[in-house]
Parts: C-alpha cells; structure tokens; sequence
C-alpha cells in the first residue's frame, strides 16, 4: 500500500531538486507542496492527504518542464506502486472459493495497466502536450486499478489518495494551454 | 410509470435541487452538517418518496403531487435531480434508504409498524448493512452470524460491516446476516443502533463524505425473533431473496445518481464557459448525448421493474455505463476548465471525487460485466422491440 506521507514528501523533494530553496510555481501561479513545508493552506480535501496550496511567492521559479517531468516519474512510481498493491490485495482474496487473482478478467486488468506503465516508462514525453497525454494514459490506468480494490479505494489512506493528487498535481503543472507550447 | 405529471415532478425536483449545492461543500468538511438543512424540501424527498403513505405524516415542505411510496421509476427521476444537486446531501438525508425496499419486500404488518413508525420521527436515518470487509457485497458469502441465545428465544448477532451509508449516524437498520450454511441461511433482520453490542464508526473518506459511510460491528447483539424479516416465510422466500430484491430496487437509482452527477458537470463547464465551441463543445455535446441515451436505457428498465419484469442484465449494464460516465464527465469538466481548476472550483472538484463511488455502490463494474455477459449466454440482454417498453419520465 502507498503511504499516506509518500507523495507530499517525495513532491518535497522535488521541489528542492528542480529549484534548490524554492519552490516551482504552476502556470496559474500556485504551489503545490507538503503541509509541512506550507503549512495548512489550501483546499481541505488536499490536507487530509498532507498536501496544502498556496499562490506562489514572488521568488518561485516558473520554468517548470523539469518539474513536470519529475511528477510524471512520481505518477508512473505511484502507479507501479499500486499495481503491486493490487496484485497482493487481490492475491489475499477469495470469492467463490478460488482467489480473485485467478479470474481471467482480474487479470486482463492488471496486464492493461502494466502495459501502459512500460509503454510510458519507455520514453520521456518530450512535449507539454506529450506529458499532458502521458499523464491522462495514467489517470485512466490508476482509475482502472482502483476499481479492482472494490470499496476500499474511496478510503483516504487507500492507495487512492496518492493517485488522486497525482491527478490534481497534473491538474496544476502538466495541463497544456495555449500560451504554453513548446 | 408515475401518478404524478413526471414534467412536473422533474421541474419541481430540479427546483429544489439546486439548494443541495452550497450545503454540499459544507457537509464536505463537516459530514455532520446535515442536520443544519433539514428544512430544505430536497432534504425530505426521500422521506417522502420511500415511506409509504398510512406512516408519513406529511409535516415537511414537499408538496403533495410528490409520491409515496414511490414507484422504481418515480425514484429513479428523483435520484438524478438530487444528484444533480449534490449527491452527498442525498445520501446524507434522513428517511428509509434502501432498506426500505427489504422491508416492504419481506417485513409482516407488525415489522412494518415498528420500522415506518420509527422512521416517521423526523429525522431518522436508516442503514443497510450487507457489505463486509474481504468479501464485498457477495450476499451469498457473507460472514456475519446469527447464533441462537442459549436458554431463550431469538438471535445473537456478531460480525462486520463495511462501507455501510449513514452507519455511525442511523437509528436503525437492515443488516445480513447467516444463520446457516447455504443461501438458504441467510436473513435480514431490522437492529436498533442503541442495543448492546453495536459499534459503528465512520470511515475517512477520499469522496462522497455526506454519506458519512461506516464500519459496524455487532458483538452479539440481540435481536428477538420479531426482528427476523419474513420470519413465517420459507428461508427460500426471505433473507437472500430480501437482499437481491432490494439491490435490484435501488441498483437503478445508483445509475440515475450518476447521470445526474454527469448533467451536474456539463452544466457546470457550460456555465463556466458560456463560450465554449469546436473541439471542446463537441467533447461536452457528446457526453450529453450518452448520457441522454443511458437516460432512456434506465427508464425502460426502471419501467420493467415497476412492471414486475426486471431484466437484471439490462439493470447491469445501465449502472456500469453510468458510472463509468459519470468520471468521464468530472475528468472532462476538470480539462475543460484549465489548469488548476481542481483548486478553482471546489465544487468541481468534490463532485470529482464524488462520482467515483457510483463504480462501488451496488456492485463493481466488473461484477455488473458478468452479469451481461450471462445475458448474451441467455439471449436475455437485447430488447426486442425498443418500442415496445414505453416510459413516463423520458425527458
């Protein structure tokens, strides 16, 4: 299972990475970081999942294709991380008395999503537009896990509060805009 | 089929609907908030709708031409229009829930009293508690058991319950529960939250917080061989039967909260966006052009419940599709509307969370998938003749 404290804290971490004592700001000037590091701002379905937003500070670096770059690898290691998750989960289940790993259609699933985690993984995106559809192809794929997980992933400390603010940090930093082209 | 004009009910339903959407955000921090808006009409539709007429004592702000005892259909016109308002404030209202569907199913006139008359005390929420921790909502495997009491009549009650609606919060429920090995051995038996031995406690929710949904444990809690559902019924007739007939009821309305949520956010990206043309217009007209198909598919299905001809498949397949719907459409919305919108628009991004319980609520997908599948092996899954199955509320 994903931690409920791995993703505010590894995004930290990208942060000081992309821009040593700084923090990079999204197109739409805000900030997406730890509520550690930010203290408890922003919207509350954020900060229970340890992560705040603030508008960014006038020192925030803007040059963010590094950073977008450094959240699709955090998105594909959550998304691998919950592959696992899952295939431990599913392994350790059974209905009508066989293991719900063993059906056919489970794992039809679990090979779609480990296809596009390769194919992802193969190549870095290069493009706004590219990341932008690298990091659709993973929220479709994170959803699709999900769903294997039944009623535990609408729970927070499920490994659907770190693919939900993968999404909303693509939502931030990865979403292609007109002014934004290569 | 509705007694009631359905353009009429559904202008009235939109009307009050739209109330629901402040109130969301609010129980969205504070699921417990509800009880701040219990004046508000949509908040006591449900109660309304569900209760059946002899036991509702009229004392709220609906109108009269709004239905008791409503049929699958009526209901289903309501589940959407109140989705569309918030579907957290819908489920978080007082009344029946689903429960209500085992017990007109399977309770004697004197469970029925004891049931309806409590409920009739304004506000009192319901449970119904099938679902349990590693077997999901499978009827036939459920694990929560009732063993006889030692020395007198009636039941011990022990076990879990997971992901259980207004469970922490409700004054009395449904629960399932096994007396013995087999399909047979399964009944559902009507618990008050203040006897000995229950504990329930509400889950941190990532969506859907209004719900306030809940962990239940019974430590051989007591339940009297009055609260046995269809007690003088053949265990065929009763328990599993209960539970199956009820999902069956409500699995609809689970499609129409989705369609409503879908509605919710196209309208909120053309409001947002009054301008909205090409490629973009064409990604929103389409999703309201899918939504108004499974519209259609749902009623006639609603339409064959209410007919006593339900076609499971059919009912299978319209959940899934509308749920599958529903993240599609929060997942367009929140493209549409641009980088950082998630932020932006808090409502946005509740519903966003929201629609994603629709794939749990009822069955997966992938179980609802099965189940079509078994409709094709039985040639049981295409309508003959669209026309065939007419429908009031088609809109």
């Amino acid at each position: 299972m994903v931690g409920l404290e791995a993703y505010p804290s590894r995004l930290d971490a990208l942060h000081a990475t992309v821009a040593p004592g700084f923090y990079v700001a999204s197109v739409r000037g805000h900030v997406l970081a730890s509520v550690g590091t930010l203290g408890s701002a922003g919207p509350e379905s954020l900060l229970r999942l340890g992560l705040a937003c603030t508008a960014a500070p006038p020192s925030a670096v803007r040059d963010r294709a590094a950073f977008a770059d450094g959240l699709l690898a955090m998105q594909l290691d959550v998304l691998r991380r919950t592959l696992t998750g899952a295939m431990a989960r599913l392994d350790g289940r059974v209905s009508e008395g066989t293991s719900l790993l063993g059906r056919p259609q489970v794992q039809a699933d679990l090979a779609d999503v480990a296809m596009v985690i390769q194919e992802t993984a193969a190549e870095p995106a290069g493009t706004w537009r590219g990341r932008w559809a690298c990091h659709l192809r993973m929220v479709g794929a994170g959803r699709r896990l999900l769903r294997l997980f039944g009623g535990h992933a609408m729970l927070l400390d499920s490994p659907a509060g770190d693919l939900y603010l993968t999404e909303v940090a693509g939502n931030l930093y990865l979403q292609e805009q007109a002014d934004d082209q290569d | 089929m509705t007694r009631t004009d359905p353009g009429a009910l559904e202008r009235y339903l939109r009307s009050v609907a739209a109330d629901l959407r402040g109130p969301g955000l609010v129980l969205e921090d504070d699921p417990d908030a509800i009880t701040r808006f219990l004046d508000l009409p949509a908040v006591a539709i449900q109660q309304r709708m569900l209760m059946p007429a002899r036991f509702d004592r009229g004392a709220d702000a609906v109108p009269p031409f709004v239905p008791n005892e409503a049929s699958c259909l009526e209901w289903v016109l309501a589940a959407e229009w109140l989705a569309w308002g918030d579907p957290g404030m819908t489920l978080a209202s007082p009344g029946p829930s689903l429960s209500t569907a085992v017990v007109r199913a399977l309770a004697d006139e004197e469970q029925r009293d004891w049931f309806f008359t409590r409920i009739a005390r304004w506000p009192t929420w319901t449970f119904f508690a099938l679902t349990e921790p590693g077997k999901g909502s499978a009827a036939t495997e459920l694990e929560a058991a009732l063993t006889p009491v030692p020395d007198r009549s009636g039941w011990l009650l022990s076990g879990e319950k997971m992901y259980i609606g207004n469970g922490a919060h409700a004054q009395l429920g449904v629960v399932f529960c096994r007396r013995a090995p087999g399909p047979w051995g399964i009944e559902a038996v009507l618990v008050d939250t203040t006897d000995p031995g229950f504990r329930a406690e509400p889950l941190p929710m990532l969506g859907l917080r209004g719900a306030r949904i809940s962990r239940l444990r019974f430590d051989d809690v007591y339940v009297s061989p009055e609260r046995v559902l269809g007690r003088d019924r053949p265990p065929s007739r009763r328990g599993l039967r209960g539970a199956l007939g009820a999902m069956l009821w409500f699995r609809p309305s689970v499609a129409a909260f989705a369609l409503g949520a879908t509605r919710a956010a196209c309208d909120y990206v053309l409001a947002e966006r009054p301008a909205l043309a090409g490629a973009d217009r064409a990604l929103v007209d389409d999703m309201s052009d899918r939504r108004s198909r499974l519209r259609a598919l749902l009623h006639r299905a609603a339409v064959e419940i209410d007919a006593g001809a339900p076609n499971i498949h059919r009912v299978s397949a319209v959940k899934t599709r509308a749920a599958d719907l529903a993240e599609e459409a929060t997942r367009l919305a929140a493209w549409l509307l641009g980088p950082a919108s998630l932020i932006e628009h808090p409502w946005l991004d509740k519903l966003y969370r929201d629609v994603r319980a629709f794939e749990f609520m009822e069955g997966t997908g992938n179980i609802h998938r099965r189940t079509v599948f078994q409709g094709l092996l039985r040639d049981d899954f295409f309508v003959a003749d669209p026309d065939d199955l007419g429908c009031d509320g088609a809109a």
